[in-house]
């Protein structure tokens, strides 16, 4: 009964999501008062009732898979009666249709948020919810056609398969919900910009409704990819933590246009500058976020954390965005122009370096892009296979991303549209004497490391010390508190930003893994330490069987060491759990393999080693930008800016 | 000109759309992971009743690796196409997966044994080294104990034909007629 329920919420949702497009559309149009009407009222209660019947639906699920319910396909498939009660709730969003499930959702959540506390240009409001109802009526459609979660299965099997088991870890129980707010946050400001386009509003208003939206959104990706990457480090034992996988680069994508768009909505939204770019930019992030969603779902693109392939899902998801993308542009073709070519500004000014660094960041997408669908040019234009890795990304998209981190710790101490670089070059003496002595610590560090490494670290001295100036210097001068946590939130986020350029620049900095057969006895030597493998024991889980490897530390505080190897019955997978050692310095990682025999008859194991400098610094850069994200939205909503400015706006709307 | 510039993202978003709808229709799908990989240490057996207990190094040339128990019904399924294979002087390693020995040999007893010999895997360790779901699974290896294919669920003529005709003769191994093997119809099975 339950299956039949959930099934009826989501029909339900999508006949709210339809009426919310249309009834909010309509009530856009009404005369001079557009969006005050009935109409509008009754397009918001649209939006809610999709949160309740898409909320009630996700509910349902969470139910069927506590209650092992192996007659609907979805909960056989991604759960098993002998799983931890926390990843049962989580196999609600482990596979395809459940995660569809939680994305339409959030898609719903935040159609409401914009009906309540959207643009304040009721007209506006309007229209964006109404655009926001067609991309939940897109995604809601494509769950009740083609990816039902609540599909009955017959027979029904006893115990269920598994949820795989690489993802019945801590960190991706929060991963998914954390990326798709981000993802699917950005469809606001993809409503707003739209909205703005049909409506013709201004470009600054446009760019100061839609930036809140998008700053939230591109703040939970960042937890998001950083979750994401964390995982990867620690569960798939590949000794890494970005690998430029086309499932990363699909969330790498959109966040870098989301960094570029929150900041350049500022300079629209402060300055009147580069309006038209903003709006490209709030359409293009979330068009990015559904080619993701597609490249990770219909199975175009090989990739380790891809989900089953299905051509079906492929098409509806290639329908989506064809008719987002296509809508999207279409108005950005014919409308854009009204937009207005944007106020001017002076090359020293904040303006410029904010547009610069926009087109850098840009442009590193730009490349993630070219280098995540050329296997699928290639492919199409009958050449011999190819495969796209990480040199690529580093000759290309890292270095783009260093002249971002270059002019970053500038901006903030230069004055808006006229410019004047002295002053700013005053205040940022001490940083430029850090400098220096930067790039020597950086080339110790990663001595006879890459040049990539020592440039990183330089950068990231730089950016840490930018940040550093600007909390000092900039922060005391301000006179309104909620200017003040904004500038805290930014200056948060950039040494956040520095953190992460120091943790890879140590990452890249150091030796490559040691990847060898070790037999019992045998030793391998990584970054200082040795480890000799003692022995290699057989293993048995509640839902796996496998090994364990013992090997002695010699170095540092010694000690043992064991990682495993685990083949999970049910779900059929081997995966690998890795062992680690941390410390301050830096941290040991040891992954052991297949066993494999040699000619002599000796069975000697795969082990993986590889000592990890600075690990830590990522980490806690990811922390920092995500609680320079938050800072800066508390300091915008605390502000009240927008409520102002919309005042202001109903006034002149009224002296008309 | 402005206009132009307004319009090229449709452009190019158009051409990106074609490409993936491209894509989306001449996919290839995935490819084993096992294949093109060394067959790994296995922790075989001796099964008990067995004639000739077998041990990988010991192979000349391709040979087939069968995982199977008498308790598993497609193995019921695909029998006769090995017992074929066999007679066809196709090696077949059998291993058996799970079971107790006293039912696999009834098994063999009743129809028929087409293994050229047998090990046990009794805990699934054997398995858990090649990653095997559950029987029936079939991997083609060759001289170099390279793993050339894998099919789970049952052989039957079409899958011999679709996944390891092609590989068996590139391997080298005794020419198969297919038209002597039974008529078993479609896989049942999707690996």
């Amino acid at each position: 009964m339950i299956a039949e329920i959930g099934r009826f919420l989501i029909a339900l949702a999508l006949l709210a999501c339809v009426a919310q497009t249309i009834l909010a559309w309509i009530g856009a149009n009404k005369g001079g008062k557009g969006g005050k009407g009935a109409m509008a009222d009754a397009g918001r209660a649209a939006s809610e009732i999709a949160v309740l019947a898409g909320g009630a639906a996700m509910l349902l699920l969470i139910l069927s898979f506590v209650r092992s319910d192996f007659s609907i396909a979805y909960v056989a498939a991604n759960s098993h009666v002998d799983k931890p009660l926390a990843y049962k709730i989580a196999g609600a969003w482990g596979g395809h249709e459940g995660s569809m499930l939680l994305w339409c959702w959030i898609l719903a959540l935040f159609g409401m948020g914009l009906a309540k506390i959207g643009p304040l240009n009721s007209a506006l409001r309007s229209r964006s919810v109404s655009f926001q109802g067609l991309l939940q009526s897109l995604f809601f459609a494509f769950l009740a056609f083609a990816s039902n979660p609540f599909e009955r299965v017959s027979p029904a099997p006893i115990q269920g398969s598994d949820l795989n088991p690489i993802l019945q870890d801590p960190a991706l129980v929060i991963h998914p919900p954390m990326l798709y707010i981000g993802y699917v946050g950005l469809s606001t400001a993809f409503a707003i910009a739209a909205a703005g386009l049909v409506q013709k509003s201004n470009g600054r208003e446009l760019a100061g409704a839609l930036r809140p939206w998008a700053l939230g959104a591109w703040t939970s990706l960042t937890a998001g990819i950083a979750l994401g990457a964390w995982w990867a480090y620690y569960e798939l034992g590949w000794g890494g933590w970005w690998f430029w996988d086309p499932v990363e680069n699909a969330s790498f994508m959109p966040w870098l246009l989301g960094a570029a768009l929150i900041h350049s909505a500022i300079a629209t939204e402060k300055r009147g500058a580069f309006p038209g770019w903003t709006v490209f930019l709030a359409l293009l992030a979330y068009i990015l976020s559904i080619l993701g969603a597609f490249l990770v779902r219909s199975g175009v693109i090989t990739s380790v954390h891809a989900f089953a392939l299905d051509p079906e899902r492929g098409v509806w998801i290639l329908g989506m965005l064809g008719v987002s993308a296509v809508a999207g542009f279409t108005l950005f073709a014919f409308r854009a122009t009204s937009l207005g070519e944007g106020d001017g500004f002076e090359p020293d000014s904040r303006e410029a370096f904010i547009g610069a660094n926009n087109l850098f960041l840009a442009a590193a997408a730009g490349v993630v892009l070219v280098g995540t669908l050329m296997p699928l040019f290639v492919d199409a234009l009958g050449l011999p296979t190819l495969s796209v890795g990480a040199p690529y990304y580093n000759m290309s998209a890292t270095p783009l991303m260093m002249a971002a981190v270059i002019l970053m710790p500038l901006a903030p101490f230069l004055p808006w549209t006229n410019g004047g670089a002295k002053p700013a070059l005053k205040q940022l003496g001490a940083a430029f004497i850090l400098l220096p002595v930067a790039v020597v610590t950086g080339a110790f560090i990663s001595f006879g490391a890459p040049v990539l490494a020592v440039v990183g670290a330089a950068l990231g001295a730089w950016a840490l010390a930018g940040a550093v100036m600007d909390a000092v210097r900039t922060l005391p001068s301000l006179a309104v508190r909620s200017a003040q946590i904004a500038a805290a939130g930014r200056t948060i986020a950039h040494a956040g930003v520095g953190l992460i350029a120091l943790g890879a620049a140590a990452d890249a900095s150091r030796p490559v893994d040691q990847n060898v057969a070790l037999a019992e006895g045998e030793s391998v030597t990584v970054g200082g330490y040795e480890l000799t493998l003692e022995g290699v024991r057989g293993i048995e889980g509640p839902n796996y069987i496998g090994d364990r490897a013992r090997l002695l530390i010699n170095g540092g505080e010694g000690g043992v060491i064991e990682p495993e190897r685990r083949f999970y019955v049910a779900a059929d997978q081997t995966t690998r759990e890795v062992a680690l050692r941390a410390g301050l310095a830096g941290e040991l990682y040891v992954s052991v393999g297949e066993a494999r025999v040699r000619e002599n008859g000796v069975t000697a194991f795969e082990v993986r080693g590889a000592y990890h400098p600075l690990v830590w610094m990522l980490s806690l850069g990811a922390i920092f930008i995500v609680l320079g994200g938050l800072t800066a939205l508390y300091a915008r909503i605390a502000s009240g800016a927008p409520r102002r400015e919309g005042k202001a706006q109903a006034i002149a709307e009224a002296a008309e | 000109m402005n206009r132009i510039l307004m319009a090229a993202p449709l452009m190019t978003i158009a051409l990106i759309l074609g490409v993936m709808g491209y894509a989306l229709f001449n996919n290839k799908g995935g490819i084993d992971p096992q294949v093109g990989q060394p067959v790994p240490a296995l922790p075989l057996r001796d099964f008990p009743g067995g004639e000739g207990d077998f041990d990988p190094a010991m192979v000349e040339g391709p040979y087939l690796l069968n995982f199977w128990a008498s308790w598993c019904p497609p193995c019921v399924v695909e029998h006769p196409l090995l017992q074929e294979l066999h007679d066809q002087g196709v090696p077949i390693m059998g291993v058996v997966y799970k079971d107790e020995p006293a039912d696999a040999n009834r098994f063999l007893n009743r129809l028929g044994d087409p293994f050229a010999a047998l090990a046990a895997d009794e805990e699934g360790r054997v398995g858990f080294e090649l990653g095997v779901t559950g029987p029936p699974e079939t991997f083609l290896v060759d001289a170099d104990g390279i793993v050339r294919a894998r099919w789970r669920g049952a052989v039957t003529d079409q899958v011999w034909v679709s996944v390891f005709e092609d590989e068996w003769n590139a391997a080298g191994g005794a020419p198969v007629d297919v038209r002597q093997l039974p008529s078993l119809g479609a896989p049942a099975s999707a690996s």
